[in-house]
């Protein structure tokens, strides 16, 4: 049953198996305590009366429609990691104290996407609603971004330049700083020609 | 349009994400980062563009002041030396949903009547500052002396920051308004707060609540907050009554308090305060009852005139047989 690659790893024998089928019909399960780091799990359990590890063991898989086979395996190992952290409803609880281990294994759990899985897990965390996973991935793209040119944000992320030279011209002097200094410029330049003229015409 | 919104679902990448997660995003973005951000796509440029005032911006000192007659503003970015002075009338205010206005400044607006220009140099910054979200966490108010003819604005202006204000620096002003009603909430984000030679309603009763909330903090949960406290009218009671919140509170926090133009009288009105209350510390020591080492030490300047107080921790450095070598630090800010 359980032939997620190694989405079971950290399940243990005695665990209450909940069944969740991927985009591509492939069956993965997860244990009961790591699916309720999930809002939208823990509302389909309320809808469907999933209370109870007999009803839990007697269910049909979960079909999430939006989530890969490869996505979907990635959210289990992440959310059997982080089994014993707080439920979905808590917010934030991943700013305060730290376990050091865990952040450890967060990061090299991060390491190991590329842009594109990255991107696909953003989504999946995104429909299944598990927000300490959520804020993670905003916080790594955000990290793919920071400190880099244009040109190195274009290449990781396959983006193409769809502005024209004008445009790109246009928003490098929206610069707020640029802006006011160039006013201000302006306005002393006219100031200048303002007293210029009279002695021009005398 | 139709075409780059096909793209988005071709795509799997960073601008096809749902406008949330790419906000989520970008509010972890530096501005330096975001103006890079902004060269990538077109998505991109209209998100952030849409968003500015949400998101990170580079800090700016803005002065609002009155030059023979004229209403100036001044901007001054953090780490440039350059400061732009314009007309304050010229200035377009665009600019500022695009900058954070860090620290406002607002001087020399004296007058003994009336002035048209002045209130209305102060009801658009008031509804720029609003326009711009921008509530700068500093604000300083030098020799702002208006009449009651100002009070409406002013309220309105105060009513706006003051909540939001960490840093608070009031000299030479003359308010026509009263400021205790902004000190009394928990949620104030006040740290340092300073009011030399000034005016206001219920002046030294504003103070006393400053110092008031301070000593609440003590007991609160957030105990790391240091702050500054330097005033030029208190009264010896409300000292006395922040130095008995000190010493019981469970945190020690640090702080530093000046007080100016502390005479004789005031002195003697101060140990008389202090006998009363059973106070007499030694050598104006006032030991914490929740930490052994700690006290609050209270030093008078006679030259100026000037009273502080401050904590001091004994840490034991050394400890040999029973005699224990103690090195006596304070912390300043």
């Amino acid at each position: 049953m359980a032939d997620g690659p190694s989405g079971a790893k950290k399940c243990r024998d005695d665990d209450v198996l909940f069944r969740v089928k991927s985009k591509e019909d492939r069956e993965y399960t997860l244990s009961k305590k790591a699916a309720q780091l999930s809002g939208t799990i823990h509302h389909y359990s309320e809808n469907y009366g999933l209370d109870n590890d007999e009803a839990i063991m007697k269910m049909e898989p979960m079909s999430l429609l939006e989530v890969s086979s490869e996505s979907l395996h990635h959210i289990i190992r992440w959310c059997e990691q982080h089994r014993n952290c707080p439920i979905w409803e808590e917010e934030k609880w991943w700013q305060n104290e730290r376990d050091a281990e865990l952040t450890k294994w967060e990061d090299e759990f991060m390491a190991e996407m590329t842009s594109e899985t990255l991107y696909n897990l953003f989504l999946a965390a995104n429909f299944l609603d598990i927000k300490c996973l959520l804020d993670k991935c905003a916080q790594s793209v955000a990290d793919m971004i920071k400190g880099k040119s244009v040109d190195e944000i274009r290449e990781i992320w396959m983006l193409e330049n769809d502005f024209t030279p004008e445009e790109e011209e246009k928003i490098k002097n929206e610069n707020p700083w640029e802006a006011i200094l160039r006013y201000q410029e302006q306005l002393e330049k006219e100031k200048e020609e303002q007293a210029s003229q009279p002695a021009a015409s005398s | 349009m139709d075409s780059s919104f096909m793209s988005d679902f071709e795509t799997s990448s960073l601008h096809s994400l749902p406008i949330e997660l790419l906000y989520g995003v970008l509010s972890r973005l530096d501005p330096k980062d975001l103006q890079v951000t902004r060269l990538v796509s077109r998505r991109l440029d209209t998100v952030i563009s849409m968003h500015d005032k949400f998101l990170a911006r580079p800090p700016f000192h803005v002065t609002i002041f009155v030059e023979n007659g004229v209403a100036k503003i001044s901007h001054n970015k953090l780490g440039h030396r350059t400061t732009i002075v314009q007309n304050f009338s010229n200035f377009d205010f665009k600019q500022w949903s695009r900058i954070e206005v860090s620290k406002l400044e607002i001087r020399d607006f004296e007058t003994q009547e009336f002035d048209r220009n002045l209130f209305e140099t102060l009801s658009k910054l008031l509804q720029e500052l609003r326009k711009s979200r921008n509530f700068p966490p500093g604000l300083a108010l030098n020799r702002l002396k208006v009449n009651s003819s100002y009070s409406e604005i002013l309220k309105k202006l105060f009513d706006l920051l003051l909540p939001k204000t960490q840093n608070l620096l009031i000299d030479d002003c003359n308010l026509p308004v009263s400021l205790e009603k902004y000190f009394g909430k928990a949620e104030n984000s006040l740290v340092h707060y300073r009011c030399l030679n000034s005016r206001s309603e219920n002046d030294e009763e504003s103070n006393s609540f400053v110092l008031k909330k301070f000593a609440n903090d003590l007991s609160g949960g957030d105990s790391r907050k240091n702050f500054h406290f330097e005033v030029s009218g208190s009264s010896p009671s409300m000292i006395c009554d922040f130095i008995q919140d000190w010493i019981k509170a469970e945190n020690a926090a640090f702080f530093n308090i000046f007080l100016h133009g502390c005479n004789q009288v005031w002195r003697a009105e101060m140990g008389f305060e202090l006998r009363l209350r059973g106070m007499e510390g030694h050598f104006m020591e006032f030991s914490s009852k929740t930490h052994a080492n700690a006290h609050i030490k209270m030093v008078f300047d006679e030259s100026s005139n000037m009273c502080r107080l401050w904590p001091i921790f004994d840490v034991p450095a050394r400890t040999a047989g029973q005699l224990i070598c103690y090195a006596r630090f304070y912390r300043d800010f």
